[in-house]
């Protein structure tokens, strides 16, 4: 047997989406066997075993499974099943077309095309026609109906001044919101702010989710098209997260109201929030690198989820063995 | 690292309709405002004049760091300078395309870009403006990265397989958020 082959096994439990097995030296073959379905005799049915090999069309997978009602094994060449997935590079989604979007703080886009947007995902709109405000913003979403819709996640100070005409998003977070949430790559990275509240202690709502943590300093950056002029600059703690909503040490109840630039104000800087250290009295045993930037890119394969996808379904229980071979091509 | 941390200014004044917009001298001025008024330290220092034809004397800097596919906007903007038309070319870093104002601009063909993220789905150019220790990446054990090779003696009796690897242990950081701005731009 030649050298510098790796083997890599796990167990995990479903949850019906997408999941990311890291592989740092790289993968190259991949076996994955779902217990809970391979004693079952689901109709329709499920798929109980699947195999990938590098050389294998992109996203594809072999799947067996018990044919519907029974225990009899079948077998396929399916697809979608798995994807090769490097979260410092990952793939370039091509643009979809927006036929309409509301003027609301949440704003719903209409689309006919939703595949592989998931609760969470992040998504980039671009060229919607009237309002160019909105344009280059990264947003969290929700509320996705299948072919229909999507909604802005985190609610914008008020409505961005018209009904969005036609433009275009782009999905950001490829395969699901987990675990690739960290779009970019380097945590704790900037975000950028969509409302701030006049309140003491102020929260402050991204565009995306931050996934900061209690503890760390953040700088905000409100530029004039933002209202809340005396924000700008100052240093704050972060006193507890939920999602988009980051609640901080600031007493804002004095200040100018935070608003979102209508869509007759552009170009503008966006407003943003920078993390720039920790506060470390909320820390145990911090040390000097406890605030400093991660890189947290990883590379791997995607399994897909649900009933024929390898990642199975809710609470299916799921092992796997994978590796690399040393003449792979 | 700091594309996804450092806080950014986005291009305005430029008349390519996207948002940024594509780098014009007001700008570059609104950068080095920012970065003098954060009493940033230049890191180059001024190249006095001489009494040479074609060139003019080189303010003291901060280093902007930005992709090869900027150059030609960079030669459109006012106050553009060459670095051929330094007065002492020879103190230019081989990587340095011009000055304008406070920055001296280092390009690479690797330089940090956002794809297809302006308001019109351009590709976004992130210029990082810096000032004098504005960050800094932290040596871990003493070293930052290693390339192994191991010769095919390692590999077993018959020699047959080389290897190679890589290994990191180093930490980046922003020293001082107030002395790095990224200033982002599309092409004109």
């Amino acid at each position: 047997m030649a050298t510098n082959t790796t083997t890599l096994q796990g167990t995990f439990t479903g949850t019906g989406g997408p999941v990311f097995i890291p592989f740092v030296s790289g993968i190259d073959w991949l076996q994955v066997y779902n217990l809970t379905q391979m004693n079952a005799s689901p109709n329709p049915h499920a798929g109980i075993q699947w195999y990938w090999q590098r050389q294998m069309i992109a996203g594809s997978g072999i799947e067996y499974f018990n044919t519907a009602g029974t225990q009899v094994l079948n077998a396929a060449f399916v697809t979608p099943a798995f994807f090769l997935y490097d979260s410092t590079n990952p793939p370039q989604n091509a643009p979809v077309v927006i036929a309409a979007g509301t003027n609301a703080v949440q704003p719903v886009f209409t689309t006919g095309t939703t595949t592989n947007l998931f609760t969470g995902s992040i998504v980039r709109v671009t060229n919607l026609a009237t309002t160019p405000n909105l344009n280059g913003y990264d947003f969290s979403i929700d509320t996705i109906i299948p072919a229909t819709s999507f909604r802005v996640k985190n609610a914008l100070a008020n409505a961005p001044g018209a009904v969005t005409g036609a433009g275009f998003y782009q999905l950001i977070s490829s395969f699901g919101p987990t675990p690739q949430t960290n779009v970019p790559y380097w945590y704790p990275s900037n975000r950028r702010i969509v409302n701030i509240t006049q309140a003491n202690p102020a929260v402050i709502t991204t565009s995306v989710d931050s996934a900061y943590i209690a503890g760390q300093a953040i700088r905000l950056a409100v530029p004039p098209q933002f209202g809340m002029t005396q924000a700008d600059s100052l240093v704050v703690n972060v006193i507890s997260v939920n999602g988009g909503d980051i609640t901080v040490n600031l007493d804002t109840t004095g200040f100018t109201a935070f608003k979102f630039p209508l869509n007759t104000v552009y170009p503008f800087t966006p407003a943003q929030c920078v993390p720039v250290g920790e506060e470390t009295d909320q820390f145990s045993n911090p040390n000097l690198l406890d605030d400093a930037t991660i890189n947290t890119g990883q590379t791997g394969i995607v399994l897909m989820g649900g009933i024929n996808g390898p990642a199975g379904q809710n609470a299916d229980n799921i092992i796997w063995i994978g590796g690399k071979t040393f003449n792979g091509s | 690292m700091l594309a996804a941390t450092a806080g950014f200014i986005n291009c305005t004044g430029g008349v390519n309709g996207d948002n940024p917009t594509e780098i014009t001298r007001a700008d570059v001025d609104e950068v080095v405002r920012t970065l003098l008024n954060n009493n940033a330290y230049t890191i180059m220092d001024n190249i006095e004049g001489e009494d040479k034809f074609g060139t003019a004397p080189v303010r003291d800097a901060y280093f902007a760091l930005c992709s090869t596919q900027l150059t030609g906007n960079l030669d459109n903007v006012a106050g553009f300078i060459q670095k051929n038309q330094y007065p002492a070319p020879m103190n230019a870093l081989r990587s340095e395309w011009g000055a304008i104002g406070n920055l001296r601009f280092l390009v690479s063909s690797i330089g940090s870009f956002f794809a297809n993220a302006s308001a019109l789905g351009a590709n976004v150019f992130n210029i990082f403006c810096v000032g004098m220790e504005a960050y800094a990446c932290i040596e871990q054990d003493g070293y930052s990265a290693s390339f192994i090779y191991r010769p095919p003696i390692y590999d077993g009796p018959l020699a047959l397989n080389a290897s190679v690897g890589y290994k990191f242990a180093e930490v980046p950081r922003i020293t001082n958020d107030l002395w790095v701005i990224n200033l982002r731009a599309t092409l004109a």
